[in-house]
């Protein structure tokens, strides 16, 4: 070969491979492991030749939309539609929960199909951050519409995502956003907002919790699933939250949260916890709120920088457990086959992770949580299901009947 | 006959020595009976002769000749009537209801409400661990013996959610004996599970399937016999089974679901109370039988209360204070603390006087021998005085 064909070919390859060290096999399945929902071998070699940084670049060049917009013939149906007497509600019932079964059999395809498995990750965790459960919403059109929030938000701002979740028709009914009015107050999102959604347990008081419900106060949602604020319910009186003053609604509310100190630091733990397994020290933590903050509240460079971090790639961290997301999606990417059957959300249930229907606000478990001995019992019976079912081959079978394939 | 695993050989040793088995040789069991939904203390153990009562509830008020008095020793108040089934073990001495228990900041969530209960936590606090599986997973001070000696820190019956136990590893879930032994079969360890907290926990739980499934092959006894077909009944069932066959775990826990009657209450609590009624009678039937009431603590919990006047869809709204109801051959019959006022209301729901952490308290009291348990009473915020609830 020509020596300057040779030169730009190596210049070539080494600016799409990446300037550092290509990854060992081990570490690009631990990236597809903790970063997304396991790999296929095909998978594994193509981010091998890879180094960190370009590896991590590429999971989040894939990580868009996290799919195509779902698109059921029924999610044009007002999501809230009123029915009377006992036959008709009971027809309701029965038809909401096909509907809510035909969507979570479809999502779990995308997890176990998807190319862009970070963004799939990163649904799963957005749903177990701003909760909501078919159980309390009894309207799959509107679990549907949540999920396009999140998964429309999912990398992009996080004051935005804060402000849209506010009025989401299914969030509105899980925390009875629209039972809140001046006269007969409802604590109960604007508690959820501090605690869980934006600064964490400890850095608000009671009385935050009393003004920011004052501020939310008089939003109603409609049986097509629009809101609107009523001016007789809301409160436009003065409130104090966070020891400023002034006539505050919902969004000076979102804007008043986002400026305590703690709400640059509890999204970054959380994701920081979601990708690493464990809580971030102090000095681990701060660079991230700080950029957090600076940068706008912009999710994906906070994604971005958890997973190019030490913590991340730290070679001596212990095997974790797997989410039973995480284990049938990683099954089914190493099979490279169909997703085996159409009850895989009915799977998840049982191994305690029914999507779209967390058991309390909370969400669902995380890291050792998930273990005990009825998850040994129920996760291995699974196990081999599915491995009859996407005819594994002996070998294969082997490694996700071995206890390791539970840790990733 | 399988010769019982090393592992589980030791541990039930362990656990005879630590003395746990206290009182007539064996070890002693608390039932939890998880009321989901939020039960109705108010029409549940009714103070019937107050005026306040009807005036509240005019349509759900109980009519008074269907109402069955508790008796002189319990003032003015009188059972549902569809507790009927347990008038026996009442006049027996051996149920005791507790008055008015609940938490400070009463949260009316479901959600949050029976995490508060489930984790003993403070109502503005987040816990994520339940408080048995804090309890069982300390070293608690001034306690010589191995921390855990029991096989596991308990059993879940009917649903897979642990509640009190969430977080520990050692928790079995079962349906019932039959369906855990044929589920279990090929729960051996394959090798392989890493190294680390998570890998170990995952043995661990491995281990207790293979001690538990062991020992309940090793320890059969006749089936169960006498109890309702309805969802609690078969859990209680299977509660006693396990305890006949003497599985080591000091926890069972059981699941009441549909309590939160928000409208037509009066048909559908009439059941649930029915169905409890008469799946505790069996149980206890059951358990007098076979010798093992005297160590048997049954216990009933919800995440609150109903609001003391009916709403205007024939039922009631989440509350705060409730009572609940004890059984158990130790247990000191009787009503415990007084009924909350009607009249002295607060923002229209009842008052609490007791704490719910003293009722955990008053568990962990029969469970476990007198210093394991008042450290571990200490460590969920209870108080000494505690509920006597058994002798």
């Amino acid at each position: 070969m020509k020596p300057k064909v040779v030169a730009l070919s190596l210049v070539f390859i080494g600016f799409s491979a990446g300037k550092g060290a290509a990854l060992v096999p081990a570490e690009a399945k631990r990236l597809l492991d903790r970063a997304g929902l396991g790999s296929s071998a095909a998978e594994e070699a193509a981010y091998a030749a890879l180094d960190r940084e370009a590896a991590v670049d590429r999971l989040l060049a894939e990580a868009g939309y996290a799919g195509p917009a779902w698109s059921f013939p029924w999610l044009s149906e007002p999501p809230f539609p009123k029915t009377s007497g006992p036959e008709a509600q009971r027809e309701r019932r029965r038809t909401e929960k096909d509907r809510f079964t035909e969507f979570t059999e479809a999502w779990v395809r995308r997890l176990c199909r998807s190319p862009d498995a970070l963004g799939e990750r990163l649904a799963l965790f957005w749903h177990n951050y701003f909760t909501s459960s078919f159980d309390a919403v009894k309207s799959a059109a509107a679990l549907v519409r949540q999920d396009e929030l999140i998964r429309r938000r999912s990398l992009g701002n996080f004051r935005e995502f804060l402000v849209d979740m506010t009025v989401d028709p299914a969030m509105m009914v899980y925390l009875d956003t629209a039972e809140n009015s001046r006269t007969k107050p409802n604590e109960n999102f604007a508690r959820e907002l501090l605690e869980l959604f934006s600064l964490g347990e400890g850095n608000y008081g009671e009385a935050d919790i009393r003004e920011a419900a004052r501020a939310l106060a008089g939003l109603r949602l409609d049986e097509a699933g629009a809101w609107r604020l009523e001016p007789r319910r809301a409160d436009d009186g003065v409130k104090t939250i966070f020891g400023k003053t002034g006539r505050f609604g919902r969004v000076e509310l979102i804007d008043l949260v986002l400026e305590q100190d703690a709400a640059a630091r509890y999204l970054p733990s959380r994701l920081f916890r979601e990708f690493v397994g464990r809580a971030p020290q102090p000095a681990e933590l701060a660079p991230l709120a700080a950029a957090f903050r600076a940068g706008g509240w912009e999710i994906r460079p906070l994604v971005r920088a958890i997973l190019l971090s030490e913590a991340f790639w730290d070679a001596a961290d212990p095997p974790r457990v797997r989410s039973p997301a995480e284990l049938l999606a990683a099954t089914v990417r190493l099979a490279g086959a169909e997703p085996p059957g159409d009850k895989l959300a009915a799977d998840l249930r049982r191994l305690e992770q029914p999507l779209g229907d967390p058991i309390s606000v909370k969400g669902w478990p995380e890291g050792a949580e998930w273990i005990n001995a009825d998850a040994v019992l129920a996760r291995t019976r699974l196990l081999e299901q599915w491995a009859r079912k996407l005819k594994l081959p002996p070998e294969r079978r082997r490694v996700v009947l071995s206890d390791s394939w539970q840790f990733k | 006959m399988r010769k019982l695993p090393l592992f589980a050989f030791l541990l039930v040793s362990a656990y005879a020595r630590l003395g746990a088995a206290e009182g007539p040789g064996g070890p002693r069991y608390v039932v939890l009976i998880e009321l989901a939904g939020g039960n109705d203390g108010l029409n549940t153990v009714v103070p019937f002769r107050d005026p306040a009562y009807r005036q509240l509830r005019p349509g759900l008020a109980l009519p008074e000749e269907t109402l069955q008095p508790l008796g002189e020793r319990a003032g003015e108040l009188a059972f549902h009537p569809a507790l009927a089934p347990l008038l026996p073990s009442w006049r027996a001495g051996d149920m005791a209801v507790v008055c008015g228990v609940g938490y400070a900041g009463q949260n009316r969530s479901h959600f949050r409400s029976i995490d508060i209960w489930e984790t003993a936590s403070d109502a503005k606090q987040v816990l994520r661990a339940g408080w048995l599986a804090r309890v069982l997973a300390e070293p608690l001070p001034g306690c010589a013996e191995p921390r855990n000696p029991f096989l596991a820190d308990g059993v879940v019956l009917g649903e897979t959610r642990s509640g009190p136990l969430r977080g520990s590893a050692r928790v079995l879930a079962m349906r019932d004996t039959a369906a855990f032994l044929s589920q279990s079969a090929g729960a051996e360890a394959n090798g392989g599970a890493p190294s680390g907290a998570d890998g170990e926990a995952w043995l661990e739980a491995r281990r207790v399937v293979g001690a538990a499934a062991a020992f309940l092959r090793d320890h059969p006894v006749p089936p169960p016999s006498g109890y309702p077909d309805t969802a609690i009944g078969r859990q209680l069932a299977a509660a006693a089974e396990l305890m006949r066959r003497g599985l080591p775990v000091p926890f069972i826990k059981t699941t009441h679901r549909g309590f939160d009657t928000h409208v037509r209450q009066a048909a559908e609590h009439g059941r649930l109370l029915a169905e409890l009624a008469e799946a505790v009678a069996a149980f206890r039937r059951e358990l007098r039988d076979a010798g093992l009431w005297d160590r048997t603590l049954a216990l009933t919990y919800s995440e609150f209360g109903r609001r003391a006047a009916e709403n205007g869809s024939e039922g009631t709204d989440h509350g705060a204070a409730s009572v609940l109801m004890a059984w158990g051959g130790r247990v000191r019959g009787g009503v415990h603390g007084s009924y909350p006022s009607l009249t002295a209301l607060d923002n229209g729901d009842l008052v609490f006087a007791v704490d719910y952490r003293e009722v955990w308290a008053g568990a962990l009291r029969f469970a476990f021998p007198a210093d394991f348990a008042e450290a571990a009473a200490r460590s969920l915020g209870a108080g000494r005085a505690g509920l006597a609830l058994t002798e």
